[in-house]
């Protein structure tokens, strides 16, 4: 059982003068913003449950996950995973014991040396019985389909490949918990069902206690009952998936730039819509449907067949505007709470550009 | 600890046969070793050059100091060279992560991580100038002479050690502070001097600022001047529990603050 | 063209900006800068001491304080990234993304390191030389130091700025094809530091060696701007000593782009 108490976790930014004198200013000052990345997070996990964790860029997922896999100490709070602390030195080797962890940004693989002998340096980390181990990762080649690159070395593989790897080097101790920090970032949509479908199989085979963190809600649709909504720093929403789609209905944005211009009324009255707004004297158009009550499939043949279409473009409604709609619901405003919110991101994005001088650069 | 010990050939065979994939690499290592050292030879030379008087110093006690330097310098070379990428790049790039969730000492981990199979170049060169001006600095070899100089050389590879945990450690504080552990580092080329006839004010920088001269040059200087080598044991022993004592002390306060950046 | 110098204008800010953010790490620059002249200092001290002359290779003590002090700042100052930067590029596998841009690679980098100088200079160079010059001339009696020499060694310290620059951009295409790019950069400083004259004064040196010398870019960068700084050099020699420096500077240049694009049409026919 993992049980998140209170959990805060405070990131010091150092105040930043504008222009030369500003920047000389900032130099000799010891002035600094205090930053909650993770701003009173409380939940409990269940064994065996699967909870998607959720939010936008900045929200404070990664800094979660990081404090319950042993990275980072939270500022104040307990975090305990079966009633340990990930964070404290004396029982962090117990509890790493007991889980798995896999960033998908980061690679735990030894770079030059094929996947087999990553795997086999994990089972005596691990202490993982010879024969465990065999059987184990047998089980693993299988259910993730690994057997052609096994022997390859990691930096000739995929990053579909290498992200299937990395999940088996975190099941071969055979842990009670899985935690997955944006598993699908960077994948094309085949490679990304190919991996989730994964995940789901392993879950289903070891009945491992999984949560994931990610951006996109369609990832977690396959995975998870539960999700928990965050959104700077704070949990907004924990929940079953399924009252959040009722909510929200699963909606989605067609948007299709037409030769002529696209009355909206005429949509509207054809179909059961949700919106239709016109921009550029109706030659670009956003209709949002709800995808239980109609399929997209339907409007697109109406549009195509009707109209002279030059582009189209449907996009799946993104976290940030669930998570908008949660405030509206609360009744909250949202420039009162998310100011908050924005500041966060900010500083995460200010790390971002002078950490990664050159990235700035070519983003410049 | 025991777990950590029963790793570590493990850790070396996986480092090694992935030096493998990247053969020119240890060669221009082995080069910019030997450029380096030639360097800081042509160096001393040009400078104490100038000095009219050198005491009990000659050209082949100078030699014998300089082979004695390469021993554990290239020693702590071949075991813990990734602390480097940690005074560089391990922290501004998050890279520490992948050590901090698995259940063995994290530093262990990182260090373990290379093995630098190019400095045993270093150490064969330090082992033949030490063996051929040996003879010829005019120093009575003794028993305790010459175990007292192992243990030098022993304590020597943990003040090494030492000082490069300690200030790439720094780096949880400020980034990048790699530069500034290559201007201590390259520190040690003065313990090559004949430290004693360089002036006071150096030679106090050099046993108490920055205490490269303690443990490289002074046993050294014990042997030549027939003094107790055991002092220079003594005090080098310091020098490596406190130095090793602030290193790590350093790097478990890091640890804690670690922000774990670049995502 | 203007729009087109203003885009790498930007390049120069966030060099500017990357030094400020990480001020630890500058002050801690500044210290070790510190204790190398320091001890630097502290070495020659004792030579003249001892020796009986009151000049050694045609520096007094107090010159020669001042060529340590400069000699730790410049080194200190003029540092580059350019080389960890092109060895991350390539072998983060960034390098194709980089050539897809409608920016000049070379430039980029450039005017990255000229706005990290800029700012290094500001926080680390200007106040250690102010504080330098005046402990010499007060403290050890440094006479001969006139404001429009000062003024011309500070840009040539722009130009050995530059040098290392360029010579971090040439050698960097070694990255393309190793990853030893650690040890690379460790023969390159050192080589510099030793053949432009950072802690032995190039007078030192045999004969033979400073004639060969003389056909290098080494001696424009370090002992230039120091001998520069120290009146060493008259009118005519300080306009020679600037057109050799450029004139190195041009040809590393021509030829770090040309191996550059060897480089690159080995990426784009391999697929990077």
């Amino acid at each position: 059982m993992i049980e998140l108490k209170n959990v805060e976790k405070h990131f010091k930014k150092p105040i930043r003068g504008k222009g030369v004198f500003g920047m000389l200013k900032t130099l000799f000052s010891n002035k600094h913003t205090v930053v909650k990345a993770v701003d009173g997070v409380s939940f409990t996990v269940e064994d065996g449950e699967a909870v998607g964790y959720i939010g936008a860029n900045g929200a404070g997922k990664s800094t979660t996950i990081k404090m319950m896999s042993g990275i980072l100490t939270p500022t104040n709070g307990e975090i305990l995973i079966d009633g340990l602390h990930p964070y404290k030195s004396k029982e962090r080797n117990a509890v790493l014991k007991t889980i798995g962890v896999v960033f998908g940004q980061k690679t735990q693989l030894w770079y030059d040396l094929p996947l087999t002998e990553t795997y086999d340096l994990l089972r005596y980390i691990y202490d993982v019985s010879e024969s465990d181990y065999k059987r184990r990762l047998g089980e693993l080649v299988e259910l993730l389909d690994m057997k052609s690159f096994l022997d390859a070395p990691v930096r000739t593989l995929s990053l579909g490949q290498r992200m299937r790897a990395d999940l088996a080097a975190a099941m071969l101790h055979n842990p009670k918990t899985l935690f997955l920090d944006e598993p699908t970032i960077g994948l094309d949509v085949l490679v990304k069902r190919n991996l989730i479908e994964a995940i789901n199989a392993i879950r289903n085979e070891y009945n491992t206690t999984l949560i994931l963190t990610t951006h996109a809600m369609s990832d977690i649709e396959l995975l998870c009952k539960r999700v928990i909504i965050l959104d700077a720093g704070k949990v907004l929403y924990d929940g079953t998936l399924d009252e959040v789609k009722h909510m929200f209905g699963d909606k989605r944005d067609i948007t299709v730039i037409t030769k002529s211009p696209l009355d909206p009324a005429l949509v509207e009255s054809k179909f059961t819509v949700d919106r239709v707004t016109g921009e550029n004297d109706g030659l670009l158009t956003t209709i949002t449907i709800d995808a239980s009550k109609i399929h997209a499939g339907e409007i697109l043949n109406y549009l195509l067949t009707e109209f002279e279409v030059d582009d189209v473009k449907i996009a799946e409604t993104g976290i940030e505007k669930v998570v908008e709609k949660i405030y509206e619901k609360n009744g909250l405003t949202i420039d009162g709470v998310k100011a908050e919110g924005e500041s966060a991101a900010e500083a995460k994005d200010n790390e971002r550009e002078t950490g990664e001088a050159k990235d700035s650069g070519g983003q410049d | 600890m025991k777990k950590e010990l029963k790793l570590y050939p493990k850790y070396v065979s996986m480092s090694l046969r992935s030096s493998l994939s990247y053969k020119a690499d240890s060669i221009i290592m082995i080069i910019s070793f030997a450029v380096t050292e030639v360097i800081s030879l042509a160096t001393i030379y040009l400078i104490v050059g100038t000095v009219p008087s050198l005491g009990f110093w000659t050209f082949e006690s100078l030699a014998f100091l300089f082979g004695f330097i390469l021993i554990p310098k290239s020693i702590d070379h071949i075991f813990t060279d990734e602390l480097w990428s940690l005074a560089y790049w391990a922290i501004r790039r998050g890279q520490l992560d992948v050590y901090l969730t698995r259940p063995i000492n994290p530093l262990f981990q990182f260090v373990a991580k290379t093995f630098k199979f190019d400095g045993c170049g270093e150490l064969i060169v330090g082992i033949v100038v030490c063996s051929i001006f040996g003879p010829q600095t005019g120093i009575a070899f003794t028993a305790s002479g010459v175990i007292g100089l192992i243990i030098c050389a022993f304590l020597g590879i943990f003040v090494f050690m030492g000082i490069k945990l300690l200030f790439a450690s720094l780096a949880f504080w400020f980034q990048n502070v790699g530069i500034f552990l290559n201007t201590i580092y390259n520190l040690s080329n003065y313990a090559k001097y004949p430290i004693r006839h360089m002036g006071k004010a150096f030679a106090a920088i050099l046993f108490y600022v920055v205490p490269f001269g303690l443990f490289l040059y002074y046993p050294i200087e014990c042997l030549i001047s027939g003094s107790n080598i055991w002092w220079a044991v003594l005090w080098s022993s310091i020098a490596a529990v406190v130095i090793m004592t602030l290193a790590l002390f350093t790097w478990h306060r890091g640890i804690r603050r670690y922000e774990s950046t670049g995502n | 063209m203007a729009g087109r110098i203003k885009k790498y204008f930007i390049f120069a800010k966030s060099g500017v900006q990357t030094t400020f953010a990480y001020r630890g790490a500058v002050f801690l620059w500044f210290l070790g800068g510190l204790v190398n002249a320091v001890v630097m200092c502290l070495l020659w001290w004792a030579i003249y001491k001892f020796s009986p002359q009151s000049a050694i290779a045609g520096y007094t003590l107090p010159q020669m304080m001042m060529y340590m002090i400069l000699s730790a700042i410049i080194g200190e100052v003029t540092f580059s990234d350019t080389m960890s930067e092109i060895s991350y590029d390539v072998h983060e596998g960034l390098i194709g993304m980089r050539l897809m841009k409608p920016v000049n690679y070379r430039a980029q980098l450039g005017f990255t390191a000229v706005g990290s100088f800029a700012a290094r200079m500001a926080i680390i160079g200007i106040p250690m030389i102010v504080a330098g010059t005046l402990l010499s001339c007060f403290a050890f009696g440094l006479t001969g130091i006139v404001w429009y020499n000062v003024l011309l060694s500070i840009v040539a310290i722009f130009l050995t700025m530059l040098f290392t620059d360029s010579l971090c951009f040439l050698f960097g295409q070694i990255a393309f094809k190793t990853h030893a790019m650690f040890g690379v950069s460790t023969i390159l400083s050192t080589v510099t530091m030793f053949l432009s004259g950072a802690m032995i004064p190039l007078a030192l040196f045999p004969a033979w060696a400073q004639n060969v010398l003389a056909f290098t870019p080494f001696p424009s960068i370090m002992s230039m701007p120091i001998q520069l700084f120290l009146g060493k050099l008259g009118g005519m020699e300080t306009l020679q000593a600037f057109g050799i420096s450029l004139a190195w500077l041009v040809f590393l240049n021509l030829l770090g782009h040309a191996l550059y694009k060897l480089s690159v049409r080995h990426v784009v026919v391999f697929g990077g």
